[in-house]
C-alpha cells in the first residue's frame, strides 16, 4: 500500500499549507481517485508521491519505499506521471522517438528498446503512430503516447493529474476505457487526481481533499452511498447520483445504497411498471 | 434584420495552389440577434474556420457574410474587417494563453483601447467587464499569472467583453475548468445571452448545447449537417449517428428506461432537472415510492 503519514506541505511564498497532517492508506493494484476543488491539496499530493516536491513533514512510503531524495532514482522507475495538458510532454519528434527518450533517462539497454516502444505503443493502441510528428495527433492520441512512454519502463503506480480534462468526451471515454484494461492486465495502482465525475465512478477507492486535508475517504461504492454529502462540498457527481439527489429533493424516497445508471433505469421499471 | 447571415460561403485553405484544401463549403446560414448558437462537430469539421470567418480573421474564398451591417467577401479590405472585429469578440480556446500586460487591468483595457478608446473610457470598460465576471477588485493590480486557472480565464474573457462585442463568440470556454467554475462561466454566458448578446459557442459537450441553446449547428466535413433546436436534433438518432455525436446524459438516460419499456411523455428530457421533474410525476402518480 501507498502509506502517508502525518503529510504536511507549504509551499515557500504562501502563508497557508497546501497539505495539512495528511494521513491516508491507498491500496495497490487499485485505482484511487483523488477529488475535491482547486487548492485543495490534490496536485500537491500527486507531486509529493512522486518525489517532485520533498515534505515539509510526515512520511510517504510506497510499500517499504520511503519516498525521500536518497531512493528518487528507483521512484523514477516505479511511479509514472501522465499531466494534465498533452501539449507540455513531448520532446521528441516522432511518437516512438519521444517513447525512446523516456527509455534512455532510464538508461534501458539499446538492443531491448525497439521491443519495448513497440509493446507499449500497441497497449496503448497507437503502433500505427510510431513515425507520426506529436505534435499532428488529436488530445487524446496525445494522453495515449504519453501513457506508452510510461508504461515502457514498466512502473507499478501511475499517477493521473488531471489527465483527461482537456480531452474531448470521446477521447476521454476513450483512455479512461483503455486505463481500466491496462490495470487489470498488468496490476498496476493508479492514481487519479481528477473532476471528472466518471473517472469517479470507475475508481475503487475515493479521496476527498478539503483545504489541504482529507474530508471523506473510503471505498468509492460506499461513499457514492451518500451523494449529499459530495454535493455539499461541490463536487461533480455522477450522473446517476445527480438524479438520485434530485428526486429526492422532489420528496421521492431513493433507496440509500449505491446506484449506477443501470441501477437506478432497474428501480424506476419496479416503481413504475408494475 | 438577422445578426449574421453566411451566404454560400466556401473557405479554400491555400486556393488556386495544388495545396487546395476546402474547409467549408457551399455554407448559407442566419442567426437572430441575441439567439444562442451552440456549434458543434468533429476536430476538423470546419467549426473554427467558420468562426475565424466572422471575427475577420479568415475572409471567404466565394460568397459573403453579414454582421449587423458590415458585408465581408473575398474583396473585402482591412476597414472592412476591422468594422468587422468592432462588433465581435473572440474568446479562443485556453484564451488564459494569451494574457501578456503586467496586471490585470491593463490586459483588460488593451482591447478598447485597440478599438480607438480613450483611456479613461477603456479603464471604466475594463472595470465594469471586471465586475461583470465577479472577479474581486483587489486583483486589478497584481499580475494575471499570480491567479488561479479559473481566474485567468475569467480575465482573459473580461478583456473581450470590454470591448463591448454584440456578437460573442467563444471555443470551448469550459475546457479544462472545475465543475464550479465551468458552472459560473456557463451561468455569465447565460447572463449576456439573456442581455441580449448574441452568442456562438463552439462545444462537445453535449449537455451544454441542450441546457442553453436555443439552436445547434452541427458541422460535418465542412457542410451543415443540420440546425435545429437541440430538442429536435436530440430526437433524430439517425442524424446523431451519422455525426457522431452522443446525447447528454438525460436523453441517453430516457432511452435506457425506454428499452425497458418506461416511455417518459418527453422522450428527449434536456437537462436532468426536467427528467427528475417527469419521474417524480410519474412515481407520484402510481409508484410504490410515493414519499
Amino acid at each position: 500500500m501507498i502509506d502517508i503519514q502525518h503529510l504536511s506541505f507549504k509551499y515557500p511564498d504562501r502563508t497557508q499549507a497546501a497539505l495539512n497532517d495528511v494521513t491516508l492508506q491507498l491500496p495497490m493494484k487499485k485505482w484511487t481517485a483523488v477529488i475535491g476543488h482547486n487548492g485543495s491539496g490534490k496536485s500537491t499530493l500527486a507531486r509529493l508521491i512522486d518525489g517532485l516536491l520533498i515534505p515539509s513533514s510526515g512520511t510517504i512510503k510506497i510499500d517499504e519505499l520511503l519516498v525521500d531524495e536518497k531512493n528518487l532514482q528507483q521512484l523514477r522507475q516505479q511511479i509514472g506521471l501522465v499531466f494534465q495538458n498533452p501539449d507540455n510532454q513531448f520532446v521528441g519528434t516522432t511518437v516512438a522517438d519521444d517513447v525512446a527518450f523516456g527509455l534512455e533517462n532510464h538508461q534501458i539497454p539499446h538492443d531491448q528498446m525497439q521491443a519495448r516502444i513497440d509493446e507499449s505503443l500497441k497497449a496503448v493502441g497507437m503502433q500505427d503512430f510510431a513515425d507520426s510528428e506529436p505534435a499532428m495527433l488529436s488530445g487524446g492520441q496525445k494522453q495515449r503516447v504519453a501513457l506508452a512512454g510510461i508504461l515502457a519502463i514498466g512502473p507499478r503506480v501511475i499517477i493521473l493529474d488531471e489527465a483527461t480534462s482537456m480531452l474531448d468526451p470521446k477521447g476521454r471515454h476513450d483512455l479512461l476505457k483503455l486505463l481500466k484494461k491496462l490495470i487489470a492486465e498488468r496490476d498496476m495502482t493508479v492514481i487519479s487526481i481528477t473532476h471528472d465525475p466518471v473517472e469517479l465512478s470507475l475508481s475503487d477507492y475515493t479521496v476527498v481533499l478539503d483545504h489541504g486535508k482529507v474530508a471523506m475517504q473510503g471505498e468509492t461504492t460506499t461513499l457514492l452511498q451518500d451523494p449529499a454529502k459530495l454535493a455539499d462540498l461541490h463536487l461533480a457527481l455522477p450522473f446517476a447520483q445527480q438524479l438520485q439527489l434530485l428526486l429526492k429533493k422532489r420528496g421521492i424516497n431513493v433507496p440509500a445504497q449505491y446506484l449506477d445508471s443501470e441501477r437506478m433505469v432497474e428501480w424506476l421499471c419496479q416503481q413504475l411498471n408494475s | 434584420m438577422s445578426a449574421i447571415e453566411f451566404l454560400n460561403v466556401d473557405y479554400i485553405y491555400q486556393a488556386d495552389t495544388p495545396m487546395a484544401a476546402w474547409a467549408i463549403k457551399d455554407f448559407s446560414l442566419k442567426l437572430e440577434t441575441g439567439s444562442f448558437t451552440a456549434i458543434v462537430g468533429h476536430t476538423g469539421s470546419g467549426k473554427s474556420t467558420l468562426m475565424a470567418m466572422l471575427d475577420g480573421l479568415l475572409v471567404p474564398t466565394h460568397g459573403q457574410l453579414r454582421v449587423g451591417e458590415v458585408v465581408i467577401d473575398n474583396r473585402a479590405d482591412k476597414k472592412a474587417l476591422a468594422r468587422l472585429r468592432q462588433g465581435v469578440g473572440y474568446v479562443f480556446q485556453f484564451p488564459e494563453s494569451q494574457l501578456f500586460a503586467e496586471t490585470v487591468l491593463k490586459d483588460v483595457m488593451f482591447g478598447p483601447l485597440n478599438l480607438g478608446v480613450s483611456p479613461a473610457q477603456a479603464k471604466e470598460q475594463a472595470l465594469t467587464a471586471l465586475e461583470a465576471l465577479k472577479l474581486p477588485s483587489d486583483i486589478n493590480e497584481r499580475s494575471p499569472f499570480e491567479l488561479s486557472g479559473g481566474q485567468m480565464r475569467r480575465v482573459a474573457i473580461a478583456g473581450v467583453l470590454a470591448m463591448h462585442p454584440s456578437v460573442l463568440i467563444l471555443d470551448e470556454p469550459t475546457a479544462g475548468l472545475d465543475p464550479q467554475a465551468s458552472t459560473d462561466l456557463l451561468d455569465l454566458v447565460d447572463e449576456l445571452h439573456q442581455k441580449g448578446t448574441t452568442i456562438l459557442m463552439i462545444t462537445h459537450q453535449m449537455e451544454q448545447a441542450a441546457r442553453f441553446a436555443d439552436h445547434v449547428l452541427v458541422m460535418n466535413h465542412g457542410q451543415k449537417a443540420a440546425f435545429m433546436t437541440p430538442h429536435e436534433l436530440f430526437s433524430n438518432a439517425a442524424l446523431l449517428n451519422e455525426a457522431g455525436i452522443m446525447p447528454p446524459a438525460s436523453v441517453a438516460f430516457a432511452q435506457q428506461l425506454q428499452s425497458h419499456g418506461l416511455f417518459l411523455a418527453d422522450s428527449v428530457p434536456l437537462t436532468i432537472e426536467k427528467l427528475a421533474d417527469q419521474l417524480t410525476i410519474r412515481l407520484k402518480q402510481g409508484g410504490r415510492a410515493n414519499g
